[in-house]
């Protein structure tokens, strides 16, 4: 156990590249993973970020908070651009360096999806992070297509909540057949960075969907932001697993899950439900749950 | 008049004791009530409030004289007076799971109102019951609105995957006869130029909303300024007439909202309202008649038989009548060149007979579209020529330059496509000049210069937005005009 323990210490580098000072809300959850991310990769990344919350978190340059070069892009562009700088260096005779296209939920699940299919399609030499806090929070709360069954947002007032489930853009994109694909959370520091690590080895478009609540727009305590975090996982609201080359592993399998009733109670934008809301929101998760042990039992390397 | 969206709060104005109320929720930590407080009753407080500021608290509650300084110079209405002997009809605000009907919709009367939430009201009170978007600053509020009002109405409110999503479901919506609209800014519209194009061919009634930003693109997300007026006279490719309205106040963020819906209608195209950061995100009082009393005009939808119909047939007024999807009419609509029957055709004649149409129908309408505001036009020297926020700009230079004896005219472009040519053209052999300041590096005042020829000397003042024009560049502007002349 104690073995154990030094282990996970161990893999978090101390370096911080991400400096204080930035402008995000309190308690972001978005600001933590690019921390812990750029701790993983080091310097050598280029950063290519769309309008989103992190255009605005780094701050005016060179007040900025990020220590790496950034290319701030259109809405939609997010891998279409990384795939250009990608292959732009390639054509110049330049390597070693990592691009990552760092997007919110609403620029890669809605506006840039097709970008990023056509990056994934050609397999360009890229890591496009998802940092996915539910809606569109940099406008003001607008509900995206990652936004959960039954929460409020500026555009899905609680009368008309929304309803209709989560688009699940992890499956799309393992069906691209993409090298690597993987789910992390901010609660998770441990299994993110080695995520990155990982990710940064192989060749070709690597996909990661952080999950980074959002306090502002969950209507959360921004001091809970880890534990909202670390609910999410542990009521399998978010599921932490990864597809190499096609082969399912599930990283961290709670040992008791938890009601997702306690995840949506520390939430304002889940307040409005009824207990019918939740026991539907329950029976998903436990189906989307099932579904992937068996796609793990299905579609697993067996040599591990 | 009360603020929009405030808990109604009926007070007896009678001076007695009472307490002051803070709605902490609301607070943004602008501390003005500390600061203006007379007696210092209100400080700082230590706690944070659901957006992470620190909302004020009664310190001193002894020295309170119930003032209400507090309660006027609240910008978020989070603070008011409660006397004992108040009687409120709301006290709370509006709780999920409680049936109060917030935003009671049609409205009607005054309000306190912020220009794009009335630009909501507006196309609600005209009839539009399908709205498509795409979350932009400074546009977002009008989704928000919508959303909110629109279900009630028995509309459609679509949060579409991004604008060129938007504007193609609102032409779908359209084609089926429903009065659509669609709100974005700079970015967004780039992006819907294409189906723009689309509508303008398949003419297709529709208004977009266009809450300039500054640009070119990202820009100033949160700031404003007039740079797209061009692009929404040549943003797709081709030729086409087009109409845009620019407003300048709140209140006209609703009517011209009415007026733009009754012009997409009779004149099939989309129609843009070229509205600004400003205007749109301006809190003014806005005075909502009701909805029967509005001058609201329908498609000319066909009376002809299903065999006799011919979809872009168009009588001596150029606009083809109109027949909605699941009507009966079998007919077939396209952005390839067409000709009367919808069929596709590549022939030279066909697109000429088109594309001149759907220039000329506008040209020749161009009497009934334009609106323009002149005051003091007719024995004026120097005539500053505006649009939208600047003519409120411009005003206080022209009252300068009156004191000095300068006779100055306005002249406000309340519609800018099609371009008032005749009027310019004719003021122009009168004045020793015009005066065009707008909110980018010249774009209205190339066509000022088109129209005015020679007659008259054109000073154009540009800014690039994110601030305002300085009241003496426009002054010195209108002074040189003017002695231009004496030479």
């Amino acid at each position: 156990m104690n073995e154990k323990k030094k282990d996970l210490t161990l893999s978090i580098p101390k370096e911080e590249i991400m400096q204080p000072g930035h402008l995000a809300c309190q308690g972001c959850g978005a600001s933590l993973a690019m921390r812990y991310a750029l701790k993983a990769l080091g310097r050598n990344v280029i950063l290519d970020i769309p309008a989103c919350c992190w255009a605005v978190i780094d701050g005016p340059f060179p007040y900025s908070a990020t220590g790496v070069p950034i290319y701030h892009t259109a809405f939609e562009t997010a891998a279409a651009v990384a795939s250009g700088i990608s292959n732009g260096l390639r054509s110049v005779g330049k390597s070693g360096a990592t691009i990552m296209a760092w997007a919110g939920d609403g620029g890669t699940f809605d506006i840039g999806i097709q970008a990023l299919s056509g990056a994934a399609e050609r397999n360009d030499d890229i890591i496009y992070t998802v940092y996915d806090n539910e809606a569109y929070m940099n406008t003001g709360i607008q509900r995206s297509s990652a936004t959960p069954h039954g929460a409020w947002t500026t555009t899905t007032p609680v009368k008309h909540f929304k309803k209709g489930e989560k688009k699940d853009l992890d499956s799309i994109m393992v069906a691209h057949g993409i090298p690597y694909m993987a789910t992390a959370s901010i609660s998770h520091p441990e299994d993110l960075i080695k995520k990155y690590q990982k990710a940064a080895k192989i060749r070709g478009t690597k996909f990661l969907h952080v999950y980074a609540p959002c306090p502002t727009g969950w209507k959360s305590d921004p001091a809970m932001t880890v534990k909202v975090a670390k609910l999410a996982v542990e009521t399998n609201v978010f599921p932490i697993y990864e597809v190499e080359n096609g082969n399912y592993r599930i990283n961290i399998k709670p040992s008791k899950r938890k009601e997702v009733k306690e995840y949506l109670s520390m939430q304002g934008r889940f307040k409005h439900l009824t207990e019918e809301d939740v026991k539907y929101i329950q029976e998903n998760i436990d189906r989307k749950w099932d579904t992937l042990l068996k796609k793990e039992q299905y579609f697993s390397s067996k040599e591990k | 008049m009360q603020p929009y969206g405030n808990p109604k709060v009926k007070i007896k104005h009678k001076k007695l004791p009472g307490r002051v109320v803070v709605i902490a929720d609301r607070c943004k930590g602008c501390d003005y009530c500390i600061d203006y407080c007379p007696r210092d009753v209100l400080v700082r407080s230590e706690g944070f409030n659901t957006k992470g500021y620190h909302p004020p608290k009664v310190a001193n509650e002894d020295a309170c004289t119930f003032c209400g300084l507090c309660e006027r110079i609240c910008p978020d209405f989070a603070i008011y007076l409660e006397h004992e002997n108040t009687q409120r009809i709301t006290i709370q605000e509006p709780r999920r799971k409680q049936n109060i009907e917030f935003f009671p919709s049609p409205l009607r009367g005054e309000f306190f109102m912020q220009g794009d939430i009335a630009c909501a009201e507006g196309a609600l009170a005209a009839g539009c019951r399908f709205f498509g978007a795409y979350p932009i600053t400074p546009a977002s509020e009008i989704a928000e609105h919508m959303s909110v009002v629109l279900p009630r109405l028995k509309g459609v409110f679509i949060q579409f995957e991004d604008e060129i999503a938007s504007i193609a479901g609102i032409l779908g919506a359209s084609w089926a006869g429903r009065k659509s609209m669609t709100a974005t800014s700079g970015p967004g519209i780039s992006l819907m130029n294409e189906n723009i194009g689309l509508g303008m061919m398949m003419e297709v009634p529709a208004v977009i909303v266009n809450v300039q930003r500054g640009s070119p693109s990202t820009g100033l997300p949160t700031s404003w300024g007039q740079s797209d007026m061009m692009q929404a006279r040549w943003g797709s490719h081709g030729d086409y007439g087009s109409i845009a309205l620019c407003p300048k106040s709140c209140q006209e963020m609703f009517d011209l909202t009415v007026m733009a819906f009754n012009y997409s209608e009779k004149y099939r195209l989309p129609v843009f309202i070229m509205s600004d950061g400003i205007v749109g995100h301006m809190t003014e009082k806005v005075v909502i008649p009701p909805v029967e009393k509005l001058k609201l005009v329908e498609r000319k939808y066909t009376r002809k038989t299903a065999d006799k119909y011919k979809p872009y047939e168009a009588g001596p007024d150029l606009v083809p009548e109109f027949a909605k999807a699941g009507d009966g009419y079998r007919y077939h609509t396209t952005g390839l060149t067409h000709d009367e029957r919808g069929y596709p055709d590549m022939s030279e004649e066909a697109h000429q007979k088109l594309v001149n149409r759907l220039v000329n129908k506008i040209k020749a309408h161009a009497d009934d579209i334009i609106i323009l505001e002149e005051k003091d036009t007719e024995k004026a020297d120097v005539i500053v020529i505006s649009y939208g926020i600047t003519s409120r700009l411009s005003a206080p230079a022209i009252a300068i330059a009156k004191k000095k004896g300068i006779k100055v005219g306005s002249l406000r472009l309340v519609t800018v496509w099609p371009f008032p040519e005749k009027r310019i053209r004719e003021l122009s052999k009168r004045v020793s000049g015009f005066v065009v300041p707008e909110m980018n590096l010249g774009q209205i005042v190339l066509e000022v210069e088109r129209c005015s020829g020679k007659n008259c000397t054109v000073a154009g003042i540009g800014h690039a937005g994110g601030g305002i024009i300085r009241t003496e560049d426009i002054v010195k502007a209108i002074t040189e005009a003017a002695h231009g002349k004496k030479k």
